[in-house]
């Protein structure tokens, strides 16, 4: 048994742990987690016993009141007295505990956290006009520690939510977060869903997105990733039902020595479902930006429209950049389209731009900016846009280069 | 104001400036033509400091300091801009964004209070109608989709908005309609005063009709090989260069006698 299994388990009920040591986690030769090693985590020392929720710090509690309405988890435990969602009234269903999100088997991270941690369920009755936003902190307490959330969210028929989680933590943490969240759309319903974050770069942070799409729903997932010393971010979608639509827009930016892998897998197993990605990613420093994107069209899924769009900027020579896109159709009357490109900074944008006085720094950001946040630009909502693109901002700070 | 002694420039591995020297005064315009590849963009490119064009001989003074101890922008900030022969198109930066940029940028640089957005687009308004540009231009990224001849006056818009002491216009005029060419001389002349010189690279002799010249020079191989006044652009015209690669040829042959 890996170091990291023992940890990741002490958690759950002692009468699923025996099943739950079984658990294989993705060792140095699975092709899927090639560049997001474990081996770090495996040869730490985490403490075994559950957190016990604490009161957050200070910092976090002035952000998090500024967010409305609001469902707050902290250190993986639902936080009923900080969340308010009296606006939303008969909208949205809280269900601590209610059932398990089940969890893919080839998914032991989402496994461990579905074990370990009270699955909160929550269910959207009604549209909501303004974002619900979904607060996860990590605590000092969790220093040393692995903090498991287990999400699922349900959106009935026709109904249109926007979801912002905002990650948040401490900037010296070195705790390992796991999230998992099963998203479930009936038919006709929409969600928009946008992922930001704020943690240190001593932080771990491995997340399962798995989403299933009812006939004629949508789905927008829009991402700024930042990164930290392991970031996994798994969005694994079903387009299950006819006509149904996932776009998501999302960037990466690493620096330091951050390291960021977005593994997307889209499946399209209905007629006419339409799968749009754009991710666009900036490595800079000794930063790794890592970015797989598979497109399945499944035998009989005719009329798919299936697009992705992965660019990249690779600012030093210390930086890495690894993309795969991937595309497999067993259908017939597919559009398809995809392409990654790795490139450098423009240097001739970069003189224009210094030959009128922006100093060099400066004129990197610029050209930095202009180019993570094209993406974003397309997140329909406005509310998310402006989220999206100040997280971005947030996330290249002055002295970048 | 600008004096260049004996420039050599290097570029990929090869030398295009060969002993360049030149000096303008404070006020003048001085025009400079010459031969497809003579190496008028690479002067341009030298002055404003774009790496990749190393001077390997040479001096540029430029107000009693060393020009070509300065980065690009801190000789921006001083007062030097470059008009670019192919303006460059910058995806996803905003146009006026850009200029505001880089005209707080320049103001820093001197120690001068910053322009807010307010203050800013007045400023911006009143250049504009001076070059008829139109204000969508302003709005969308720095040269994404502008036409040739929009880039060309979003050049010289650039100009009138940061007021530098020394502007450097390469082939400002190649691709500009008859209208747009007066309207851009017209941008130039306003400019025209006794603390600010211009460079104005050009292959016709029309755009000197608008912008009448104090000193022009032929640029051939890397150097200055003749200057005189207006009706040297004129001679020019009527006989190409051929003319003074013959009358050169006719000095060495004198010369080795
Ligand atoms: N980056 C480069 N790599 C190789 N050669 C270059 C480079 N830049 C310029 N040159 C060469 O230097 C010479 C001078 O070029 P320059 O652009 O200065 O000419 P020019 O006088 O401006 O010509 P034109 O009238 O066509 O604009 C040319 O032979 C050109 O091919
Ligand atoms: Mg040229």
């Amino acid at each position: 048994m890996s170091g990291l299994l023992e940890p990741l388990i002490a958690a759950a009920a002692p009468e699923q742990r025996i099943a739950l040591q079984s658990l294989k986690l993705p060792g140095a030769r699975d092709e899927r987690w090639r560049y997001s090693s474990l081996r770090a985590l495996n040869q730490r020392t985490f403490k075994h016993q559950p957190i016990v929720t604490a009161q957050h710090p200070d910092s976090f509690t002035s952000t998090t009141a500024s967010l409305s309405p609001r469902i707050v988890f902290v250190d993986g435990h639902y936080d009923a007295a900080q969340s308010d969602i009296a606006a939303l009234g008969d909208a949205i269903t809280l269900n601590p505990s209610a059932s398990s999100a089940d969890a893919p088997q080839q998914w032991p991270f989402a496994i461990a956290a579905a074990a370990c941690s009270a699955t909160l369920d929550i269910r959207m009755a009604a549209s909501t006009a303004s974002p619900i936003h979904l607060v996860s902190i990590t605590t000092a307490m969790a220093q040393d520690a692995i903090v498991q959330q287990s999400l699922r969210i349900e959106l009935a028929a026709n109904v249109e939510a926007l979801v912002v989680h905002h990650r948040l933590g401490d900037a010296d943490s070195n705790a390992l977060a796991n999230h998992w969240r099963a998203l479930v759309l009936a038919d006709g319903a929409k969600l928009h869903w946008l992922e930001t974050a704020d943690e240190g770069e001593r932080a771990s942070i491995v997340i399962g997105t798995r989403a299933v799409l009812g006939r004629s729903s949508h789905l927008d997932i829009g991402e700024v990733a930042t990164g930290a010393a392991l970031y996994r971010h798994d969005i694994d979608i079903t387009l299950a039902g006819a006509h149904s639509q996932l776009a998501i827009r999302g960037c990466t930016m690493v620096a330091k020595r951050r390291h960021a892998d977005i593994h997307i897998d889209v499946r399209h197993r209905a007629r006419d479902t339409q799968a749009d990605i754009v991710w666009r990613g900036i490595a800079d420093q000794r930063g790794h930006s890592i970015f797989t994107g598979q497109l399945t069209v499944e035998a009989g899924a005719d009329g798919a429209d299936a697009a992705l769009s992965n660019k990249n900027l690779l600012l030093s020579r210390q930086a890495e950049v690894d993309t795969r896109p991937i595309l497999e159709i067993h259908a017939d009357e597919v559009k398809a389209a995809h392409g990654a490109t790795v490139g450098r900074l423009d240097e001739q944008a970069l003189f224009y731009l210094r030959s009128r006085g922006i100093d060099e720094a400066e004129a990197r950001r610029i050209l930095q900016v202009a180019f993570a946040r094209a993406p974003l630009l397309q997140i329909a909502p406005a509310e998310l846009r402006d989220i999206a693109l100040a997280a971005l901002a947030r996330s290249l700070p002055e002295d970048v280069t | 104001m600008l004096k260049i002694d004996n420039l050599h420039v290097r570029v990929a591995g090869k030398d295009i400036l060969k002993g360049l020297s030149l000096e303008v005064k404070s006020g003048e315009v001085h025009a400079i033509m010459g031969p497809n590849g003579a190496g008028k963009s690479t002067l341009g490119y030298a002055l404003a400091g774009r790496e990749g064009y190393d001077v390997t001989q040479g001096t540029v003074t430029f107000n009693g300091q060393d020009l070509l101890a300065l980065a690009p922008e801190a000789r921006a900030a001083s007062g030097v801009f470059l008009a670019f022969q192919y303006p460059v198109e910058i995806p996803g930066v905003n146009n006026t964004y850009f200029l505001r940029a880089a005209y707080n940028a320049q103001r820093k640089f001197r120690g001068e209070p910053e322009f807010d957005s307010m203050a800013f687009l007045k400023l911006v308004r009143e250049k504009l109608k001076v070059l008829h540009l139109k204000d969508e231009l302003l709005n969308r990224a720095v040269n994404e989709g502008f036409s040739g001849g929009e880039k060309k006056r979003n050049e010289i818009f650039q100009m009138a908005v940061l007021e530098p002491t020394l502007a450097i216009l390469d082939e400002t005029d190649s691709g500009l309609d008859i209208d747009a060419l007066k309207l851009v001389a017209e941008g130039v002349n306003r400019l025209r005063s006794p603390e600010r010189s211009f460079l104005v690279i050009t292959h016709y002799q029309r755009l000197l009709d608008y912008i009448v010249p104090d000193i022009v020079h032929v640029l051939s191989d890397g150097r200055i090989v003749q200057s005189g006044g207006k009706d040297l652009a004129l001679k020019l015209e009527d006989e190409g260069y051929a003319w003074i690669k013959a009358r050169k040829l006719a000095e060495q042959a004198a010369f080795a006698s």
